[in-house]
């Protein structure tokens, strides 16, 4: 099998973690996060138990997981191709995933449970770098239970086609 | 504007100094004057650290637009440092709270009559008459104290934020040109004092132009003295009609004074304080300064309190910013994380929401 190559939001990053298959995942894909991502919104997450904290450096280090940087610059620029309130909605971590996959010539895939992240990445015509939770886990073999809501296939589809309707009317890039 | 200089205005309206910024946030004194002076430039998880200690999104940095300085207008301002935070804090709830509005397409301008003339010319006759003529258009009612936050926010679309602050006899509000109108009230205060000083302020937006637009006052973070009994005034005569008053009090034998269990009544009744009820009596039945003082110094003084009522507290976000941010996150108009950061919760806390939503 092929290790599918992904970059994952923090909602991803919380939700492996959450459901105990980090590392399992870690060990089948090609992992990259921005640096927004890495260093600032992923350090813990909620459980019946309370939270619990995690720490993504080993992983890093041990080359398990890339770390991209993002320069304000290159944000700047990716932010000044939409209206301002349209983008404006997408949140720090999502805007520096899609903004590096935008202009990455990789074929790495976009893994969010974010829902609007979901709808700017369709606005931009990117759906077919898209790959909910869902389908990664059943690609990788490690899908144990269903899934919440926010990482299914039927969530992503909605919300890129939602995006893709945005574009069509003229609601999503700056002239 | 650079971000540089972003990031240098936004230390500074939150008043901390490079040395006490690297004490919180983990960064050296030497960066953060780089990035201040664009000799070096801020990764973005930086960015994120320093957005909130300064009370600001990381969008604010990333801009290229003019940075807009709105003037939040104080009643008994806590002192500088303090007043610096809380400030902050204000003006950033009201930004997300007016992005909400932009992202559900529910963007309007403050729905609330501006006052025409000249402060010269306004005098307590006029703040009477202008409560009386506020309270009839917007149906407040006899007892407005139960309605006016609701229909303050709901109707005219007013941000009004509650948050904890010392001196609590503080309250502030502004007029923006990007968010519009909002109120900051005290969350340690009790309802009915609220109630007041949502009125209070209340004032000063309707007369913004008079004394802040077109007036020398521009820019001045606090009112005349004048401007606050004007206010005062304003905020008895709007929770307490005269006739209203005068009916409740009817039947009542009131020559030997106002006894503690009528004031009580009255205060309960308009949901206001038992002092501003005595403040508000001695013009509505003429009574002395003196007499006020006496039967004020009583209360204070009485083996036990007739304040006896139930309080709340206030919630920490306006119902109409929760329902707005609610709206555009189950539509998908906003991010998960921008949602949880707007209402304080975790990302899986939000999504669980989703859940709950598509289990109808």
């Amino acid at each position: 099998m092929v290790r599918p190559s992904v970059m994952f939001d923090a909602d991803a990053v919380i939700g492996l973690h959450a459901f105990g298959i980090w590392n399992e995942t870690t060990a089948c894909c090609n992992i990259t996060l921005t640096d927004l991502v890495a260093e600032d919104e992923c350090q813990f997450y909620d459980s019946e138990a309370g939270r619990v904290y995690f720490d993504l450096k080993p992983d890093i280090d041990s080359g398990r997981v890339t770390v991209v940087a993002t320069s304000v610059a290159s944000i700047q620029q990716f932010q000044a191709r939409f209206k301002p309130n349209y983008i404006s909605a997408l949140h720090e971590g999502e805007t520096t995933c899609i903004s590096w996959l935008s202009s990455s010539s990789t074929e790495v895939k976009f893994c969010t449970g974010d829902n609007y992240a979901w709808r700017v990445f369709g606005a931009l015509g990117m759906s077919e770098r898209a790959l909910p939770l869902e389908t990664l886990l059943d690609l990788i073999g490690l899908r144990r239970k269903k899934l919440s809501v926010q990482f299914t296939q039927a969530y992503c589809q909605s919300n890129l086609s939602k995006g893709v309707q945005d574009r069509f009317q003229d609601r999503v890039f700056a002239v | 504007m650079s971000l540089g200089e972003r990031l240098r205005i936004a230390r500074q309206s939150v008043g901390l100094t490079l040395e006490q910024v690297a004490e919180k946030s983990g960064l050296g004194v030497s960066s953060l004057s780089e990035f201040e002076t664009a000799k070096r430039e801020p990764r973005l998880s930086q960015l994120s650290i320093l957005g909130r200690i300064y009370l600001r999104s990381v969008g604010y940095f990333l801009s290229d637009s003019p940075v807009h300085q709105d003037v939040v207008l104080w009643r008994s301002k806590p002192p500088e440092s303090e007043a610096r935070i809380v400030s902050s804090r204000f003006r950033e709830l009201c930004e997300r709270f007016h992005n909400l509005e932009v992202w559900c397409e529910e963007e309007s301008n403050h729905r609330l009559p501006s006052v025409p003339g000249t402060p010269e010319h306004l005098g307590y006759p006029h703040a009477e008459a202008l409560a009386s003529h506020f309270r009839k258009e917007l149906e407040l009612g006899a007892r407005p104290g139960c309605e006016l936050l609701r229909v303050l926010e709901e109707v005219c679309h007013v941000k009004v934020f509650h948050l904890e602050f010392q001196p609590t006899g503080a309250a502030a509000s502004t007029i923006s040109p990007t968010f519009g109108a909002a109120i900051l009230l005290n969350a340690l205060n009790s309802r009915w004092r609220r109630n007041f000083d949502l009125a209070h302020e209340l004032f000063h937006l309707l007369t913004w132009n008079l004394f802040r637009v077109s007036s020398k006052n521009t820019g001045q973070d606090s009112a005349s003295e004048h401007e606050e009994k004007l206010a005062t005034c304003f905020a008895r005569n709007l929770l307490m009609p005269r006739e209203a008053v005068l009916e409740a009090l009817s039947g009542q034998n009131l020559d030997g004074g106002i006894p503690p269990g009528a004031v009580g009544a009255l205060a309960r009744q308009f949901d206001v304080s038992m002092e501003a009820v005595l403040w508000h009596l001695q013009l509505v039945l003429g009574r002395s300064e003196a007499e006020t003082k006496t039967d004020i110094q009583a209360l204070k003084t009485a083996s036990r309190s007739y304040e006896e009522r139930t309080d709340d507290r206030p919630s920490k976000l306006p119902r109409r910013f929760e329902a707005l941010a609610l709206r555009a996150f189950l539509e998908s108009r906003m991010s998960i994380g921008r949602y949880a950061e707007y209402v304080g919760v975790s990302r899986q806390q939000a999504a669980k929401l989703l859940e709950d939503d598509s289990n109808g």
